[in-house]
């Protein structure tokens, strides 16, 4: 399951029944959730969508096979009920009649929902095809990655942008933005953004993430994120939520009617059309057009935009004119050499802006850039938040055709070495520890110590200064040991000099193996 | 076939075979008209493609006399493209694509004249032609597929019996699909066994099932036919207990235990005969046998008893 | 444009790549027809896009073609077939010419030989003899059980090599017990001889003179040069002979033997075999069975004399009945009834067909197409002579390598008098004795 699954789920999770309950309440949402499920997840909802009676615990652990199968049967359990879609009551599995009612509609056309988009009835004096949505998706989504990323091509996006941008902490814009914005009507802040009080806005850790994300994460990222929005927008979730799933279930190059709309789904259009997201020839036309970014909405196909040339944008488009989208498999341009020299070949300013962020640039072609991937280049993008694993998730991601015939497809010399130089930052570990110090006799400390270790609890010792580290689980049982060498050596030695004892919670830095 | 590279993400491409043979479904003791199963089946479908938004799904239909392909159709509206069908904002428009193309597609077929009723004892539906299709189908789709990650499978959904003259034809298609590591799932509708069928699930390793119910045959089909290659790892699914592997004569059909085996091309026979009666050698060892009259016979396509694939002889119409 | 130009280039070397890929499969020798296709460029015209693909495409399907035009003359073949393979062991078998060496190579090949050998012919035996230090050894003997042969090419793999081969001690071998099997089936010896030079213990034309008599065909696989004693071999028992140039010629060669070769109709006495098709049985306890004398659960009872055997196909340890089951039968019958082979549609009747019959991939219409081109590529379309419908190369390379099913007549209504000339095997074959 690829990343932006698990962040809807992991959003769609903490909504309560009553919002299921109306989310199902739509076809295209019902399809749209099944499809983020996992495959066995799938195939209970099958299994039981046309069996009318509940059905019994037992009797479902009877269609899987043992241990794998009934682990499998477990998590996929766990996801359908944290959906409500199952619910267990009485020893039985029982489906939320709602979802069992728009589910079926949904395959087989039923009910009259409306929920798949209307189309428009006429043409389109102003059609556009597909290459101009792929064009459109392209430019207002780069705009929005180079403003982030802070290059100067393509106009500034629009305060709907900025203000999410901020929102998310993508971008911050200086001074204490989260806080005030929290306190502040969303629109006074984006205003603010735009107008530049803050100061130039930056891009914060999140963000270099975020640019390294493959371009569904990224809008769904964004589209969670309005989502938080909408509800200090008093926009109603369900009816945005819908609306996004129900993009998804759109078909590229069609124009669909926006006249049976919500006024909060109009609305929703406008911002959208910001993003890239949907097309329309002017504010309040009748009309829109999914793009490519909407389409792919719920499939989880990594969309090619933003890397491309002019020719594989053309030949991808020509592609899914021909119903063959396999050809979006090869949309990579980077070519990787064990010996760390890396070729792109792009001449999208913002990708390179983003190799940038790990990348030591050297020469740049029309066509080509070239570089040298070290230590310091690594470095830098680990300072700046990035971790390894998105580095090398970027590069596979973005590996040439080339460099997919070849398995793993990026060499193993680099992408070790790329873990180790962050490794290499990582050599502190902070262990939350208890100091037991001033032990009155070599004796005591000497005994103590020896019950710790036999326990194993021991993270550092000094017999010189009569010092020892005791985690958090051990201090208990060495406290209370220590507590009776106290109370012993009272009775033993009555007045004698006295141990005293501190108990400190401090973060001890230990070395790390 | 059950190898641990079948990964969770991989797209599926279901092949399904839907044998419309008329004859059977408008027999008077069918429990289930064509239209009515045509309906689950178009469920059926739906619930494949919606499984993963990269499922794939051609069907063909499998008549009496004739194969096709209902979808992707050949020379029809291009899959995925603008297509003229009307919009309806209550369907899927993936599904109502295939949907449409299926149901127009078999009511084409349905709508030409009826194949002769002579016929019905020569042959049943076209069941072999339409796993051929189906098979160069994938063997094209896995080739253009350069990640090598498309998990196909076949589905055949039939009514009609056995076709003793297809037993070759679909030999060789469960051949090449066993090699190719295609599961052939067959669902006999109703009726009797189909021997040659079980065969094919057995040897791919597909799942044959022959509801008790036909009515059923929609939650017959979610529960057992759909499950993906991948799932088939964790579940229990139908399986065959029994499959006879013994032969049968082609002289009288009988069931064989041992068997004599023309040494040349591997007829079956229970008893021996000087003259092997498909190839037409002639048996070395009866002595009573006149000398070699048929030697002849054997430089083939010269001769019209020799075994050949049919060159079409003119029909008498 | 300068990007467009480059992946365009890009795209052409991934496909010639691809084409060496699927016909060498992983060695990387160099072909004859390679040279070909390589010269071929001097003929490249760029369409009216300037783009090649359309050439290249057109220039693999004719590579593709060239290898599979075959033989589909109904002949009786020889399905039952009994074959021994005699390996060289000497010391010149360690020569690198071929890589890594003449023996490992020759060791790999023939697993897969092995292999390939009984999915085509599930019903025939094969040997291995090997010969070193003038001596011949049998490695294993002939069996139908491919497991076997296989794991004993692994364990000999690392065995060593030494001396001279002795050509007549393995002969002799190979024909001492090729001439106890049953006449009905063919008796083959296969020759791989690395050394230019043989040590017999008599006169090696008195053996070749011999192996003519007992109806033994002997094919030889010269690793160095074409040495006149195997030649004559080969050409006096009216086996073939060849010498490997290269890896992938090696290759080729050896699962040229693959096929079921023709029946000589004077030679071979075809016969009736008597065969057992055992049930399989399933037994809640285990019991012994005949063949290797162990314990096991469930196998396969012999019809005539009730014992239990592990696997089929086999032979009866104890009442030596050959053991079968339908679908092994089944497995050889498209030797018998080879789909016609296609022919080329050129490019002025291109215009009448869009898509490939069976994958539904369209085809490059002719109009898009220049004059210019088109009479140096083909038109990418292949059509058979009995039903008429048009396929592509891909589908063509499918339906005669894999399938052996031509889905075009298969669709075809059945004509009512045509049918018993149809592979009527499996009906009455009264129908088939018509006029």
């Amino acid at each position: 399951m690829s990343k932006f699954q698990t962040s809807i789920h992991e959003y769609l999770e903490t909504l309560p029944l009553q919002t299921f309950n109306r989310l199902y309440q739509k076809p295209a949402t019902c399809l749209a959730i099944f499809r983020l499920l996992p495959p066995l997840g799938k195939q209970i909802i099958m299994s039981s969508l046309y069996v009318d009676t509940p059905i019994p615990v037992t009797d479902m652990k009877l269609w899987f096979k043992e241990s794998a199968g009934l682990m499998k049967q477990k998590e996929a359990m766990q996801r359908l009920k944290a959906l409500h879609i199952f619910s267990e009551e009485r020893g039985n599995y029982a489906m939320n009649a709602t979802f069992l009612e728009q589910f079926r509609n949904a395959l087989t056309g039923g009910g009259n929902s409306q929920s798949f988009g209307l189309a428009t009835s006429t043409p389109d004096k102003h059609h556009v095809d597909i290459a101009f949505l792929d064009d459109y998706a392209t430019k207002q989504w780069e705009a929005i990655l180079h403003f982030m990323v802070g290059t100067t091509e393509g106009r500034p996006p629009c305060k709907g942008v900025l203000n999410l941008l901020g929102r998310s902490g993508l971008m911050t814009g200086g001074s204490d933005v989260s806080s005030h914005a929290d306190s502040m009507d969303a629109r006074d802040f984006a205003s603010q953004m735009a107008r530049q009080d803050f100061g130039v806005p930056k891009i914060t850790h999140k963000g270099f993430q975020f640019l390294l994300q493959d371009i569904n994460t990224q809008v769904w990222a964004f589209l969670l994120q309005y989502l938080n929005m909408a509800e200090s927008l008093n926009m109603d979730l369900v009816e945005v939520l819908t609306f996004f799933f129900q993009l998804g279930s759109l078909e590229l190059g069609n124009d669909y009617s926006s006249e049976t709309l919500t006024p909060t789904q109009t609305h929703l259009l406008e911002d959208l059309k910001a993003y890239g997201i949907v097309y329309q020839r002017k504010r309040g036309s009748r009309r829109f057009y999914p793009t490519r970014l909407a389409t792919t909405l719920t499939s989880g196909t990594p969309v090619m935009l933003g890397s491309h040339t002019n020719a594989t944008k053309l030949a991808a488009a020509a592609a899914v004119r021909k119903g063959e989208e396999e050809e979006g498999d090869d949309h990579g341009f980077i070519i990787l050499e064990t010996n760390y020299r890396l070729y792109a070949y792009t001449d999208s300013p913002l990708q390179i802006a983003v190799l940038n962020l790990f990348v030591h640039l050297r020469d740049r072609f029309p066509n080509m850039v070239t570089g040298v991937i070290t230590r310091d280049s690594i470095r830098r993008a680990l300072t700046k938040g990035i971790t390894a694993e998105q580095i090398i998730t970027y590069l596979t991601a973005h590996a040439h055709a080339q460099m997919r015939k070849h398995t793993p497809v990026l060499p193993l010399t680099v992408v070790d070495q790329i873990r180790l130089w962050e490794i290499e930052k990582n050599r502190l570990r902070p262990v939350q520890s208890w100091l037991y110090s001033d032990f009155g006799r070599q004796q005591d400390f000497e005994s103590t110590l020896e019950y710790a270790s036999e326990l194993g609890v021991v993270l550092w010792s000094n017999q010189k200064r009569r010092l020892i580290c005791i985690t958090t689980e051990g201090h208990q049982a060495v406290g209370s040991y220590v507590r009776k060498l106290i109370i012993r050596q009272k009775e033993q030695a009555q007045q004698a000099q006295q141990a005293r004892q501190q108990h400190q919670q401090q973060h001890v830095p230990s070395i790390a193996s | 076939m059950k190898d641990s590279t079948i990964n969770e993400d991989d797209p599926n491409l279901l092949v399904i075979v839907i044998d419309i043979n008329p004859f059977e479904w408008e027999h008077p003791s069918a429990p289930l008209s064509l239209n009515e199963a045509l309906q689950h089946i178009l469920a059926f479908m739906n619930a494949h493609l919606a499984g993963r938004h990269d499922n794939r799904l051609a069907v063909i239909a499998s008549h009496v006399g004739a194969s096709k392909f209902l979808y992707p159709e050949l020379n029809g509206p291009i899959p995925g493209g603008r297509v003229g069908t009307k919009k309806d904002a209550n369907a899927y428009q993936v599904f109502k694509v295939v949907n449409d193309a299926v149901q127009s597609g078999i009511a084409k077929l349905l709508q030409d004249p009826r194949p002769a009723l002579e016929e019905r004892d020569v042959g049943s539906s076209k069941i072999a032609a339409s796993l051929s299709l189906g098979l160069c189908y994938i063997n094209q789709a896995l080739k253009s597929d350069g990640m090598g990650h498309v998990r196909p499978r076949i589905l055949v959904l039939t009514v009609s019996p056995d076709s003793s003259s297809d037993y070759i034809p679909i030999m060789n298609c469960i051949f090449s699909a066993q090699k190719a590591n295609i599961p052939i799932d067959v669902c006999k509708i109703w009726g009797k066994d189909a021997v040659f069928l079980q065969q094919a699930a057995h040897i791919t390793e597909g799942i044959y099932m022959k509801p008790s119910d036909p009515r059923g045959l929609l939650q017959i089909l979610m529960f057992s036919f759909l499950p993906d290659m991948y799932s088939r790892n964790y579940l229990y699914l139908p399986g065959q207990d029994q499959v006879d592997f013994r032969a049968a004569c082609f002289c009288h059909k009988k069931i064989v235990d041992i068997g004599y085996v023309c040494s040349v091309c591997l007829s079956i026979f229970c008893s021996f005969s000087p003259v092997c009666s498909t190839c037409r050698t002639k048996f070395a060892f009866q002595p009573l046998l006149p000398s070699a009259r048929r030697l002849g016979a054997k430089a083939g396509a010269s001769n019209p008893g020799s075994p050949r694939p049919s060159t079409p002889l003119p029909t008498p119409s | 444009m300068a990007t467009n130009g480059r992946r365009q280039v890009d795209e052409d070397d991934d496909d010639i790549i691809d084409v060496d890929d699927s016909s060498l499969q992983n060695n990387q020798a160099n072909y004859a027809w390679e040279e070909e296709y390589k010269r071929s460029w001097d003929v490249l015209q760029e369409d009216e896009h300037g783009s090649l693909a359309g050439v290249v495409n057109s220039l693999q399907q004719a590579a593709k073609r060239k290898r599979q035009l075959r033989d589909t003359d109904p002949i009786q073949r020889g399905i039952i077939r009994h074959l021994f393979i005699i390996v060289d062991l000497s010391s010149s078998m360690q020569e690198k010419d071929l890589r890594p060496s003449r023996l490992s190579l020759t060791f790999t090949y023939l697993e897969a030989f092995v292999a390939e050998y009984f999915d085509q012919n599930p019903i025939s035996q094969i040997g291995l003899i090997g010969t070193k230090d003038g001596l011949a050894e049998k490695l294993t003997e002939l069996s139908g059980n491919p497991t076997e042969h296989i794991r004993t090419l692994k364990m000999k793999k690392f065995q060593e090599v030494g001396g001279e081969p002795s050509l007549q001690n393995a002969l002799e071998l190979a024909r001492n017990s090729l001439i106890h099997v049953p006449a009905h089936g063919s008796r083959e010896i296969l020759v791989i001889m690395g050394s230019l030079t043989t040590t017999d213990p008599g006169n090696i034309h008195d053996t070749i003179a011999q192996l003519v008599q007992d109806n033994i065909r002997a094919s030889v696989i010269a690793l160095a040069a074409e040495v006149q004693v195997l030649k004559s071999l080969s050409t006096q028992t009216k086996g073939t002979f060849g010498v490997a140039m290269n890896e992938g010629h090696y290759r080729d060669l050896l699962f040229e033997v693959i096929p079921p070769t023709a029946v000589t109709t004077t030679k071979t006495s075809s016969n009736l075999v008597q065969m057992g098709f055992p049930a399989r049985s399933n037994e809640s306890a285990a019991t012994l069975c005949a063949c290797h004398n162990k314990l096991t659960l469930g196998g396969y009872i012999c019809p005539r004399c009730n014992s239990k055997l592990c696997d089929i196909p086999t032979e009866c340890d104890i009442c030596t009945l050959t053991l079968v089951s339908s679908p092994l039968l089944a497995r050889s019958y498209h030797h018998l009834f080879p789909v016609e082979n296609f022919i080329e549609v050129a490019w002025k009747d291109a215009a009448a067909t869009t898509a490939c019959f069976s994958c539904q991939k369209s085809f490059l219409s002719p109009h898009k197409v220049s004059l210019q081109l088109q009479a140096t590529t083909d038109a990418g379309r292949y059509q058979c002579k009995l039903c008429d419908k048009t396929f592509c190369a891909d589908c063509d390379l499918f339906i005669h390598d894999v399938l052996h099913n031509c889905p075009g007549c298969l669709s075809q209504p059945r004509r009512l008098f045509g049918k018993p000339k149809a592979m009527a095997t499996a009906n009455i074959p009264k129908a088939t004795v018509q006029k």
